[in-house]
Protein backbone atom coordinates (compact mmCIF):
# COMPACT_ATOMS: atom_id res chain seq x y z
CA UNK A 1 0.00 0.00 0.00
CA UNK A 2 2.84 2.14 1.26
CA UNK A 3 4.60 1.65 -1.78
CA UNK A 4 1.96 2.50 -4.35
CA UNK A 5 1.41 5.61 -3.12
CA UNK A 6 4.90 6.95 -3.19
CA UNK A 7 4.21 7.60 -6.84
CA UNK A 8 1.53 10.30 -6.25
CA UNK A 9 3.84 13.21 -5.53
CA UNK A 10 5.31 13.10 -8.50
CA UNK A 11 1.95 12.75 -10.08
CA UNK A 12 1.75 16.79 -10.62
CA UNK A 13 4.63 17.37 -12.09
CA UNK A 14 4.14 14.53 -14.44
CA UNK A 15 0.47 16.14 -15.30
CA UNK A 16 2.59 19.26 -15.82
CA UNK A 17 5.11 17.80 -18.10
CA UNK A 18 2.34 16.04 -20.26
CA UNK A 19 0.59 19.62 -20.45
CA UNK A 20 4.14 21.12 -21.87
CA UNK A 21 4.62 18.61 -24.14
CA UNK A 22 0.90 18.01 -25.91
CA UNK A 23 1.20 21.96 -26.04
CA UNK A 24 4.42 21.80 -27.31
CA UNK A 25 3.32 18.95 -30.13
CA UNK A 26 0.22 21.08 -31.16
CA UNK A 27 2.52 24.13 -31.65
CA UNK A 28 4.61 21.46 -33.88
CA UNK A 29 1.65 20.15 -36.00
CA UNK A 30 0.12 23.45 -36.39
CA UNK A 31 3.76 24.80 -37.64
CA UNK A 32 3.79 21.77 -40.31
CA UNK A 33 0.43 22.66 -40.92
CA UNK A 34 1.32 26.12 -42.06
CA UNK A 35 4.79 24.81 -43.74
CA UNK A 36 2.85 22.48 -45.89
CA UNK A 37 -0.27 23.77 -47.57
CA UNK A 38 -0.95 20.97 -49.32
CA UNK A 39 -1.82 18.73 -46.31
CA UNK A 40 -4.71 20.30 -45.26
CA UNK A 41 -5.91 20.10 -49.67
CA UNK A 42 -5.13 17.00 -49.19
CA UNK A 43 -8.39 16.51 -47.67
CA UNK A 44 -9.84 17.56 -50.30
CA UNK A 45 -12.59 15.16 -52.18
CA UNK A 46 -11.27 13.29 -54.74
CA UNK A 47 -12.10 13.82 -58.21
CA UNK A 48 -15.15 12.02 -59.56
CA UNK A 49 -13.99 9.41 -62.35
CA UNK A 50 -15.08 11.33 -65.22
CA UNK A 51 -13.02 14.46 -64.58
CA UNK A 52 -10.07 12.22 -63.11
CA UNK A 53 -9.67 10.69 -66.51
CA UNK A 54 -10.03 14.18 -68.32
CA UNK A 55 -6.94 14.89 -66.55
CA UNK A 56 -5.39 11.96 -67.66
CA UNK A 57 -6.27 11.81 -71.27
CA UNK A 58 -5.63 15.77 -71.63
CA UNK A 59 -1.67 15.02 -70.10
CA UNK A 60 -1.19 12.32 -72.30
CA UNK A 61 -1.94 14.18 -75.54
CA UNK A 62 -0.64 17.41 -74.10
CA UNK A 63 3.00 15.57 -74.04
CA UNK A 64 2.55 13.87 -77.41
CA UNK A 65 1.11 16.48 -79.33
CA UNK A 66 2.33 20.02 -78.33
CA UNK A 67 5.50 21.03 -79.69
CA UNK A 68 8.10 22.34 -76.84
CA UNK A 69 11.55 22.46 -76.22
CA UNK A 70 13.47 22.79 -72.06
CA UNK A 71 15.82 21.69 -69.73
CA UNK A 72 14.57 18.52 -67.24
CA UNK A 73 15.89 18.45 -64.20
CA UNK A 74 15.58 15.58 -62.69
CA UNK A 75 16.62 14.44 -58.84
CA UNK A 76 16.82 11.37 -56.59
CA UNK A 77 18.73 10.47 -53.66
CA UNK A 78 20.25 13.92 -53.47
CA UNK A 79 21.63 13.29 -56.82
CA UNK A 80 21.03 15.98 -59.59
CA UNK A 81 20.92 15.60 -62.96
CA UNK A 82 19.74 17.33 -66.08
CA UNK A 83 19.08 16.98 -69.73
CA UNK A 84 17.53 19.05 -72.72
CA UNK A 85 14.15 17.79 -74.36
CA UNK A 86 12.86 18.74 -76.98
CA UNK A 87 9.03 17.48 -78.79
CA UNK A 88 7.98 18.08 -82.08
CA UNK A 89 4.96 16.82 -83.55
CA UNK A 90 4.10 17.64 -87.35
CA UNK A 91 1.78 16.36 -90.03
CA UNK A 92 1.57 13.25 -87.79
CA UNK A 93 5.14 12.42 -86.91
CA UNK A 94 6.45 12.37 -84.24
CA UNK A 95 10.28 13.92 -83.42
CA UNK A 96 11.17 13.72 -79.94
CA UNK A 97 15.29 14.92 -78.49
CA UNK A 98 16.79 14.31 -75.14
CA UNK A 99 20.18 15.12 -74.14
CA UNK A 100 21.50 14.14 -71.08
CA UNK A 101 23.73 16.34 -69.72
CA UNK A 102 25.49 14.76 -67.12
CA UNK A 103 26.93 10.88 -66.16
CA UNK A 104 27.44 9.33 -69.08
CA UNK A 105 25.56 11.60 -71.48
CA UNK A 106 22.83 9.96 -73.26
CA UNK A 107 21.68 11.17 -76.14
CA UNK A 108 18.14 10.01 -77.46
CA UNK A 109 16.86 10.60 -80.96
CA UNK A 110 13.21 9.61 -82.18
CA UNK A 111 11.57 10.04 -84.93
CA UNK A 112 8.24 8.13 -84.53
CA UNK A 113 8.97 4.13 -83.62
CA UNK A 114 12.69 4.74 -84.60
CA UNK A 115 14.82 5.18 -81.67
CA UNK A 116 18.76 5.78 -81.70
CA UNK A 117 20.38 6.10 -78.38
CA UNK A 118 24.00 7.47 -78.60
CA UNK A 119 26.31 6.87 -75.37
CA UNK A 120 29.15 9.94 -76.91
CA UNK A 121 31.55 8.93 -74.14
CA UNK A 122 32.23 5.18 -75.52
CA UNK A 123 31.14 5.98 -79.04
CA UNK A 124 28.29 3.13 -78.94
CA UNK A 125 25.19 4.26 -81.06
CA UNK A 126 22.15 1.43 -80.28
CA UNK A 127 19.25 1.94 -83.40
CA UNK A 128 15.71 0.27 -82.08
CA UNK A 129 13.15 0.26 -84.88
CA UNK A 130 9.94 -0.22 -82.62
CA UNK A 131 7.72 -3.09 -84.06
CA UNK A 132 5.21 -0.87 -85.45
CA UNK A 133 2.24 -3.29 -84.27
CA UNK A 134 3.40 -2.39 -80.66
CA UNK A 135 3.38 1.52 -80.98
CA UNK A 136 -0.27 1.23 -78.78
CA UNK A 137 1.82 -0.64 -76.25
CA UNK A 138 3.73 2.08 -74.91
CA UNK A 139 3.85 2.93 -71.34
CA UNK A 140 1.80 5.90 -71.25
CA UNK A 141 -0.69 7.60 -69.27
CA UNK A 142 -3.82 6.14 -69.82
CA UNK A 143 -7.53 7.21 -68.35
CA UNK A 144 -7.49 3.29 -66.37
CA UNK A 145 -5.15 4.78 -64.17
CA UNK A 146 -8.11 6.37 -62.33
CA UNK A 147 -9.33 2.99 -61.06
CA UNK A 148 -6.24 2.84 -58.85
CA UNK A 149 -5.63 6.26 -58.30
CA UNK A 150 -7.25 8.79 -56.56
CA UNK A 151 -6.74 11.99 -58.75
CA UNK A 152 -7.30 15.52 -56.39
CA UNK A 153 -6.95 19.13 -57.26
CA UNK A 154 -4.44 21.12 -55.19
CA UNK A 155 -3.19 24.61 -55.32
CA UNK A 156 -2.32 26.96 -58.04
CA UNK A 157 1.60 26.85 -58.61
CA UNK A 158 4.58 28.84 -60.70
CA UNK A 159 6.86 25.56 -62.62
CA UNK A 160 9.43 27.28 -64.92
CA UNK A 161 7.69 30.30 -64.86
CA UNK A 162 4.33 29.23 -65.88
CA UNK A 163 1.10 28.93 -63.85
CA UNK A 164 0.53 25.00 -63.40
CA UNK A 165 -2.38 23.06 -61.44
CA UNK A 166 -1.24 20.55 -58.98
CA UNK A 167 -2.67 17.37 -59.62
CA UNK A 168 -1.98 14.57 -56.43
CA UNK A 169 -2.67 11.01 -57.82
CA UNK A 170 -2.88 9.03 -54.27
CA UNK A 171 -2.96 5.50 -54.83
CA UNK A 172 -6.11 3.57 -53.65
CA UNK A 173 -4.22 0.29 -52.45
CA UNK A 174 -0.76 -0.27 -50.83
CA UNK A 175 0.50 -1.36 -54.41
CA UNK A 176 1.98 2.11 -56.08
CA UNK A 177 3.43 5.01 -55.22
CA UNK A 178 1.40 8.57 -55.23
CA UNK A 179 2.33 11.30 -57.36
CA UNK A 180 2.03 14.64 -57.59
CA UNK A 181 1.81 16.31 -60.79
CA UNK A 182 2.23 20.13 -61.89
CA UNK A 183 0.35 20.67 -65.30
CA UNK A 184 0.88 23.87 -67.42
CA UNK A 185 -2.93 25.62 -67.24
CA UNK A 186 -3.14 26.37 -70.89
CA UNK A 187 -1.14 23.36 -72.34
CA UNK A 188 -2.04 20.26 -69.81
CA UNK A 189 2.05 19.44 -70.29
CA UNK A 190 3.44 18.26 -66.88
CA UNK A 191 6.08 20.48 -65.77
CA UNK A 192 6.83 18.55 -62.93
CA UNK A 193 6.40 15.50 -61.05
CA UNK A 194 7.02 14.15 -57.80
CA UNK A 195 7.05 10.57 -56.90
CA UNK A 196 5.63 9.65 -53.52
CA UNK A 197 6.95 7.23 -50.44
CA UNK A 198 4.06 5.74 -48.25
CA UNK A 199 4.79 8.95 -45.48
CA UNK A 200 4.62 11.60 -48.37
CA UNK A 201 8.04 12.28 -48.66
CA UNK A 202 9.61 13.34 -52.04
CA UNK A 203 11.55 9.79 -53.67
CA UNK A 204 12.53 11.69 -56.58
CA UNK A 205 11.80 14.92 -58.85
CA UNK A 206 11.37 15.90 -62.15
CA UNK A 207 10.94 19.00 -63.46
CA UNK A 208 11.11 21.66 -66.22
CA UNK A 209 13.61 24.55 -65.15
CA UNK A 210 12.76 26.01 -68.63
CA UNK A 211 10.52 25.37 -71.08
CA UNK A 212 8.93 26.85 -74.13
CA UNK A 213 5.52 25.56 -75.17
CA UNK A 214 3.90 25.45 -78.93
CA UNK A 215 7.49 26.28 -80.67
CA UNK A 216 7.70 25.83 -83.72
CA UNK A 217 8.59 22.52 -85.26
CA UNK A 218 12.31 21.89 -85.89
CA UNK A 219 12.40 18.13 -87.04
CA UNK A 220 15.82 18.44 -88.48
CA UNK A 221 17.02 19.17 -85.38
CA UNK A 222 16.58 15.56 -84.34
CA UNK A 223 16.66 13.95 -87.73
CA UNK A 224 20.61 15.52 -88.16
CA UNK A 225 21.78 13.43 -85.38
CA UNK A 226 20.29 10.18 -86.37
CA UNK A 227 22.13 10.63 -89.54
CA UNK A 228 25.26 11.52 -88.10
CA UNK A 229 27.15 8.11 -87.10
CA UNK A 230 30.46 8.46 -87.74
CA UNK A 231 32.80 6.77 -85.14
CA UNK A 232 30.07 5.44 -83.18
CA UNK A 233 30.26 1.57 -83.47
CA UNK A 234 26.39 0.61 -84.44
CA UNK A 235 24.18 -1.87 -81.92
CA UNK A 236 20.92 -2.77 -83.63
CA UNK A 237 19.50 -5.04 -80.94
CA UNK A 238 16.76 -7.24 -82.39
CA UNK A 239 13.95 -8.17 -79.21
CA UNK A 240 12.09 -10.94 -80.19
CA UNK A 241 8.24 -10.96 -79.56
CA UNK A 242 7.50 -13.50 -76.88
CA UNK A 243 4.51 -14.95 -74.98
CA UNK A 244 5.00 -15.80 -71.41
CA UNK A 245 2.94 -18.53 -71.58
CA UNK A 246 4.84 -20.06 -74.31
CA UNK A 247 8.03 -19.92 -72.58
CA UNK A 248 6.64 -21.59 -70.12
CA UNK A 249 5.70 -19.43 -67.32
CA UNK A 250 2.11 -17.84 -66.24
CA UNK A 251 1.37 -15.65 -63.62
CA UNK A 252 -1.28 -17.04 -60.87
CA UNK A 253 -2.81 -14.15 -58.72
CA UNK A 254 -1.49 -10.74 -60.21
CA UNK A 255 -1.09 -7.62 -58.68
CA UNK A 256 -4.05 -5.45 -59.15
CA UNK A 257 -4.56 -3.15 -61.94
CA UNK A 258 -0.69 -4.18 -63.44
CA UNK A 259 -1.53 -5.75 -67.05
CA UNK A 260 0.65 -6.93 -69.55
CA UNK A 261 1.60 -4.33 -71.92
CA UNK A 262 4.75 -6.18 -73.54
CA UNK A 263 6.94 -9.14 -73.68
CA UNK A 264 10.27 -9.57 -75.27
CA UNK A 265 13.12 -11.67 -75.24
CA UNK A 266 16.28 -9.89 -76.05
CA UNK A 267 19.75 -9.12 -74.80
CA UNK A 268 20.11 -7.48 -71.20
CA UNK A 269 22.32 -4.54 -72.05
CA UNK A 270 22.31 -4.52 -76.36
CA UNK A 271 25.08 -1.63 -75.96
CA UNK A 272 27.62 -4.25 -74.93
CA UNK A 273 27.96 -5.69 -78.11
CA UNK A 274 29.07 -9.16 -77.16
CA UNK A 275 26.44 -11.37 -79.18
CA UNK A 276 27.16 -14.45 -76.90
CA UNK A 277 25.31 -12.24 -73.93
CA UNK A 278 22.68 -14.43 -72.99
CA UNK A 279 18.77 -13.25 -73.51
CA UNK A 280 16.40 -12.80 -71.09
CA UNK A 281 12.95 -12.66 -71.10
CA UNK A 282 11.34 -9.13 -70.08
CA UNK A 283 7.84 -8.72 -69.45
CA UNK A 284 6.78 -5.32 -68.78
CA UNK A 285 3.56 -4.60 -67.09
CA UNK A 286 2.00 -1.62 -66.69
CA UNK A 287 -1.30 -0.27 -64.19
CA UNK A 288 -1.74 2.97 -67.08
CA UNK A 289 0.60 5.16 -64.94
CA UNK A 290 3.55 3.04 -63.85
CA UNK A 291 5.69 0.40 -64.89
CA UNK A 292 7.36 -2.69 -63.80
CA UNK A 293 9.45 -5.03 -65.48
CA UNK A 294 10.32 -8.83 -64.93
CA UNK A 295 12.82 -10.48 -65.81
CA UNK A 296 13.72 -14.13 -66.18
CA UNK A 297 16.34 -16.02 -67.08
CA UNK A 298 18.55 -19.33 -66.42
CA UNK A 299 20.53 -19.22 -63.19
CA UNK A 300 23.96 -18.32 -63.43
CA UNK A 301 25.67 -19.52 -60.12
CA UNK A 302 28.74 -16.89 -61.17
CA UNK A 303 26.25 -13.94 -61.74
CA UNK A 304 23.25 -14.56 -59.61
CA UNK A 305 24.99 -15.34 -56.15
CA UNK A 306 22.72 -13.31 -53.82
CA UNK A 307 19.21 -11.99 -53.49
CA UNK A 308 18.87 -8.66 -53.38
CA UNK A 309 16.99 -5.92 -52.51
CA UNK A 310 17.62 -2.24 -53.34
CA UNK A 311 15.99 1.46 -54.14
CA UNK A 312 17.14 4.30 -56.24
CA UNK A 313 15.23 7.44 -56.33
CA UNK A 314 11.61 5.88 -56.45
CA UNK A 315 12.66 2.50 -58.62
CA UNK A 316 13.39 -0.70 -56.60
CA UNK A 317 15.32 -3.59 -57.20
CA UNK A 318 13.88 -7.00 -55.83
CA UNK A 319 16.05 -10.46 -57.39
CA UNK A 320 15.95 -13.59 -56.29
CA UNK A 321 16.32 -17.36 -57.37
CA UNK A 322 13.06 -18.89 -58.60
CA UNK A 323 12.87 -23.20 -57.76
CA UNK A 324 16.35 -24.28 -58.85
CA UNK A 325 16.88 -23.09 -62.25
CA UNK A 326 15.68 -19.34 -62.28
CA UNK A 327 16.63 -16.06 -61.76
CA UNK A 328 13.89 -13.45 -61.78
CA UNK A 329 14.68 -9.52 -61.38
CA UNK A 330 11.77 -7.02 -60.86
CA UNK A 331 12.07 -3.85 -61.33
CA UNK A 332 9.58 -1.02 -61.15
CA UNK A 333 8.59 2.20 -59.42
CA UNK A 334 6.41 1.04 -57.02
CA UNK A 335 6.93 -0.50 -52.96
CA UNK A 336 8.83 -3.58 -52.88
CA UNK A 337 5.84 -5.38 -51.68
CA UNK A 338 4.30 -5.17 -55.05
CA UNK A 339 7.49 -6.82 -56.61
CA UNK A 340 7.68 -9.57 -54.48
CA UNK A 341 3.88 -10.04 -55.21
CA UNK A 342 5.13 -10.46 -58.67
CA UNK A 343 7.80 -13.06 -58.31
CA UNK A 344 5.48 -15.09 -55.69
CA UNK A 345 2.92 -15.18 -58.78
CA UNK A 346 4.79 -16.77 -61.32
CA UNK A 347 4.96 -20.26 -62.00
CA UNK A 348 6.79 -22.45 -64.16
CA UNK A 349 4.13 -24.52 -65.79
CA UNK A 350 6.98 -27.39 -67.46
CA UNK B 1 62.66 -29.38 -15.73
CA UNK B 2 63.66 -27.80 -18.85
CA UNK B 3 61.65 -24.95 -19.73
CA UNK B 4 59.87 -26.02 -22.94
CA UNK B 5 60.12 -23.54 -26.06
CA UNK B 6 57.51 -22.93 -28.09
CA UNK B 7 57.05 -22.17 -31.77
CA UNK B 8 55.70 -19.48 -32.33
CA UNK B 9 54.28 -20.53 -35.71
CA UNK B 10 52.70 -23.54 -33.92
CA UNK B 11 48.86 -22.49 -34.07
CA UNK B 12 47.46 -24.81 -31.12
CA UNK B 13 50.47 -22.67 -29.15
CA UNK B 14 49.28 -19.02 -30.62
CA UNK B 15 45.66 -20.33 -29.34
CA UNK B 16 46.47 -20.85 -25.94
CA UNK B 17 48.35 -17.74 -25.79
CA UNK B 18 45.61 -15.89 -26.96
CA UNK B 19 43.16 -17.60 -24.81
CA UNK B 20 45.42 -16.67 -22.08
CA UNK B 21 46.06 -13.23 -23.55
CA UNK B 22 49.69 -13.25 -23.94
CA UNK B 23 49.67 -12.85 -27.60
CA UNK B 24 50.96 -9.88 -29.34
CA UNK B 25 49.12 -8.44 -32.54
CA UNK B 26 51.15 -10.54 -34.54
CA UNK B 27 50.72 -13.61 -33.31
CA UNK B 28 46.65 -12.88 -33.02
CA UNK B 29 46.39 -11.91 -36.20
CA UNK B 30 48.60 -15.30 -37.04
CA UNK B 31 46.45 -17.40 -34.50
CA UNK B 32 42.83 -16.06 -36.65
CA UNK B 33 44.32 -17.09 -40.06
CA UNK B 34 45.17 -20.55 -38.62
CA UNK B 35 41.38 -20.76 -37.65
CA UNK B 36 39.91 -19.39 -40.56
CA UNK B 37 42.28 -21.80 -43.05
CA UNK B 38 39.80 -24.88 -41.52
CA UNK B 39 42.98 -26.33 -40.25
CA UNK B 40 41.62 -29.21 -38.61
CA UNK B 41 43.97 -29.53 -35.92
CA UNK B 42 43.68 -25.84 -35.36
CA UNK B 43 39.94 -26.36 -34.73
CA UNK B 44 40.41 -29.29 -32.48
CA UNK B 45 42.64 -27.92 -30.37
CA UNK B 46 40.53 -24.53 -30.02
CA UNK B 47 37.38 -26.61 -29.63
CA UNK B 48 39.32 -28.78 -26.80
CA UNK B 49 40.54 -25.70 -25.16
CA UNK B 50 37.06 -24.83 -24.39
CA UNK B 51 35.72 -28.08 -23.77
CA UNK B 52 37.95 -28.08 -21.08
CA UNK B 53 37.13 -24.65 -19.53
CA UNK B 54 33.33 -25.79 -19.79
CA UNK B 55 33.53 -29.24 -18.97
CA UNK B 56 34.86 -27.88 -15.59
CA UNK B 57 31.70 -25.57 -15.47
CA UNK B 58 28.88 -28.16 -16.86
CA UNK B 59 29.41 -31.32 -18.39
CA UNK B 60 26.13 -30.42 -20.01
CA UNK B 61 28.16 -28.44 -22.21
CA UNK B 62 30.66 -30.87 -23.53
CA UNK B 63 29.80 -30.90 -27.82
CA UNK B 64 32.36 -32.42 -30.46
CA UNK B 65 34.59 -30.12 -32.48
CA UNK B 66 31.69 -31.15 -35.79
CA UNK B 67 28.79 -29.46 -33.35
CA UNK B 68 30.32 -26.09 -34.16
CA UNK B 69 31.48 -26.14 -37.64
CA UNK B 70 27.92 -27.93 -38.44
CA UNK B 71 26.35 -24.93 -36.86
CA UNK B 72 28.63 -22.52 -39.13
CA UNK B 73 27.51 -23.80 -42.32
CA UNK B 74 23.81 -24.02 -41.61
CA UNK B 75 24.33 -20.42 -40.20
CA UNK B 76 26.22 -19.37 -43.48
CA UNK B 77 23.42 -21.57 -45.53
CA UNK B 78 20.94 -19.44 -44.17
CA UNK B 79 22.50 -16.51 -44.18
CA UNK B 80 23.14 -16.81 -48.34
CA UNK B 81 19.51 -17.34 -48.58
CA UNK B 82 18.36 -14.05 -47.23
CA UNK B 83 17.92 -10.99 -49.85
CA UNK B 84 20.75 -8.41 -49.04
CA UNK B 85 19.36 -5.20 -48.12
CA UNK B 86 21.82 -2.70 -49.24
CA UNK B 87 22.47 0.46 -46.18
CA UNK B 88 20.74 3.12 -46.33
CA UNK B 89 21.78 6.61 -47.32
CA UNK B 90 20.29 9.34 -44.82
CA UNK B 91 17.08 11.14 -46.41
CA UNK B 92 18.28 14.29 -47.57
CA UNK B 93 14.54 15.51 -46.97
CA UNK B 94 11.56 14.55 -45.10
CA UNK B 95 12.19 14.89 -41.77
CA UNK B 96 11.03 17.54 -40.32
CA UNK B 97 12.79 20.31 -38.16
CA UNK B 98 11.85 20.45 -34.49
CA UNK B 99 13.77 21.39 -31.96
CA UNK B 100 15.57 18.99 -30.47
CA UNK B 101 14.33 18.97 -26.90
CA UNK B 102 10.33 17.65 -28.81
CA UNK B 103 10.96 14.00 -28.71
CA UNK B 104 12.11 14.21 -24.92
CA UNK B 105 10.05 15.80 -24.22
CA UNK B 106 7.04 13.69 -25.92
CA UNK B 107 8.80 10.71 -25.10
CA UNK B 108 8.01 12.24 -20.93
CA UNK B 109 4.76 13.40 -22.12
CA UNK B 110 4.00 9.36 -23.28
CA UNK B 111 5.84 7.79 -20.37
CA UNK B 112 3.77 10.26 -18.05
CA UNK B 113 0.67 9.03 -19.52
CA UNK B 114 1.72 5.11 -19.16
CA UNK B 115 2.29 6.49 -15.27
CA UNK B 116 -1.20 7.89 -15.32
CA UNK B 117 -2.77 5.21 -16.79
CA UNK B 118 -0.66 2.58 -14.41
CA UNK B 119 -1.94 4.62 -11.15
CA UNK B 120 -5.40 5.32 -12.15
CA UNK B 121 -5.70 1.20 -13.31
CA UNK B 122 -4.35 0.51 -10.40
CA UNK B 123 -4.61 2.98 -7.40
CA UNK B 124 -8.33 2.61 -6.91
CA UNK B 125 -8.13 -1.61 -7.61
CA UNK B 126 -5.24 -1.73 -4.84
CA UNK B 127 -6.11 0.85 -2.65
CA UNK B 128 -9.63 -1.01 -1.97
CA UNK B 129 -8.63 -4.55 -2.84
CA UNK B 130 -11.84 -5.38 -3.34
CA UNK B 131 -13.41 -7.94 -5.88
CA UNK B 132 -13.99 -5.23 -8.06
CA UNK B 133 -10.75 -3.96 -8.08
CA UNK B 134 -9.62 -7.56 -9.50
CA UNK B 135 -12.10 -7.25 -12.31
CA UNK B 136 -10.38 -3.96 -13.20
CA UNK B 137 -6.64 -5.17 -13.01
CA UNK B 138 -6.52 -7.28 -16.01
CA UNK B 139 -7.82 -4.63 -17.99
CA UNK B 140 -5.50 -2.39 -16.80
CA UNK B 141 -1.90 -4.29 -18.24
CA UNK B 142 -3.40 -4.71 -21.73
CA UNK B 143 -4.23 -1.43 -22.06
CA UNK B 144 -0.79 -0.28 -21.23
CA UNK B 145 0.69 -3.21 -23.65
CA UNK B 146 -1.55 -1.95 -26.38
CA UNK B 147 0.16 1.25 -25.93
CA UNK B 148 3.65 -0.06 -25.54
CA UNK B 149 2.74 -2.37 -28.91
CA UNK B 150 1.62 0.95 -30.94
CA UNK B 151 4.35 3.35 -30.17
CA UNK B 152 7.37 1.28 -31.48
CA UNK B 153 5.54 -0.33 -34.30
CA UNK B 154 5.22 2.71 -35.90
CA UNK B 155 8.35 3.85 -35.59
CA UNK B 156 9.28 1.29 -36.90
CA UNK B 157 7.66 1.43 -40.17
CA UNK B 158 8.57 5.04 -39.79
CA UNK B 159 12.16 4.23 -40.86
CA UNK B 160 11.92 0.94 -42.56
CA UNK B 161 9.48 2.29 -45.17
CA UNK B 162 10.23 3.77 -48.22
CA UNK B 163 13.91 4.97 -47.32
CA UNK B 164 15.49 5.63 -50.25
CA UNK B 165 18.76 3.61 -50.75
CA UNK B 166 21.50 6.83 -52.04
CA UNK B 167 21.86 5.21 -56.07
CA UNK B 168 25.82 5.70 -55.57
CA UNK B 169 26.29 3.62 -53.21
CA UNK B 170 24.87 0.36 -55.35
CA UNK B 171 28.12 0.23 -57.35
CA UNK B 172 26.79 -3.04 -58.85
CA UNK B 173 27.36 -3.49 -63.02
CA UNK B 174 24.84 -6.30 -62.98
CA UNK B 175 22.16 -4.31 -61.14
CA UNK B 176 22.47 -1.45 -63.34
CA UNK B 177 22.05 -3.45 -66.52
CA UNK B 178 18.77 -4.64 -65.05
CA UNK B 179 17.37 -0.76 -64.29
CA UNK B 180 18.84 0.25 -68.25
CA UNK B 181 16.47 -2.28 -69.60
CA UNK B 182 13.43 -1.77 -67.50
CA UNK B 183 14.12 1.79 -68.56
CA UNK B 184 14.68 1.45 -72.16
CA UNK B 185 10.80 0.72 -72.21
CA UNK B 186 10.70 4.57 -71.23
CA UNK B 187 12.48 5.74 -74.18
CA UNK B 188 9.73 5.59 -76.55
CA UNK B 189 7.48 8.49 -74.58
CA UNK B 190 7.91 12.17 -74.66
CA UNK B 191 9.99 12.85 -72.26
CA UNK B 192 7.86 15.10 -70.31
CA UNK B 193 5.64 12.57 -69.04
CA UNK B 194 6.52 11.39 -65.45
CA UNK B 195 8.94 8.09 -65.71
CA UNK B 196 9.92 9.07 -69.39
CA UNK B 197 13.52 9.21 -70.80
CA UNK B 198 14.71 12.20 -69.03
CA UNK B 199 15.25 9.87 -65.84
CA UNK B 200 18.90 9.41 -65.93
CA UNK B 201 20.58 6.55 -63.97
CA UNK B 202 23.62 8.69 -63.64
CA UNK B 203 22.90 8.15 -60.19
CA UNK B 204 23.80 4.29 -60.78
CA UNK B 205 27.60 4.35 -61.29
CA UNK B 206 28.70 2.29 -64.23
CA UNK B 207 31.04 3.50 -66.36
CA UNK B 208 31.46 1.77 -69.40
Amino acid sequence: MRARATPFPWLGLFALWTALAALQCAQASSADASAKPSAAEASAKPLPAQDARKWLARIHSAAHERNYQGTLVFSADGALSSARVAHFSEGGQSYERVEVLDGRMQQIYRHNDRVLTLWPLTRVAVVEERDPRQASLRPVIEPRAEEYYEVREQATEHVAGREAKVLLLSPRDANRYAQRLWVDSRSGLVLRADVLGARQQVLESSAFSQVEIDVKPRPQTVLQPMKHLEGYRLVRPAPQPAKLDSEGWSLGATVPGFQLSNCTRRPLDPADGATSQPSVLQAVFSDGLTHVSLFVEPIDRARHTRALLTQTGATQTFMQSHGDGWWVTVIGDVPAQTLKQFHQALERRR
Amino acid sequence: MKNEQPDANDPCWLLSAMVDSEADPADIARGCAAWAGADERTRQGWHAYHLIGDVLRSEDLASTPAHDAAFLQRLSARLDREPAVLAPTPLPVATRRRPAWVAPAALAASVAALATVLVVAIGPSGGSGQAPGLAAGPGAPTQVAARDAAAPAGAATAVAEGVPLGGRVVRDAQLDRYLRAHRDYATAVPGSLPGGPGRSIATVSLER
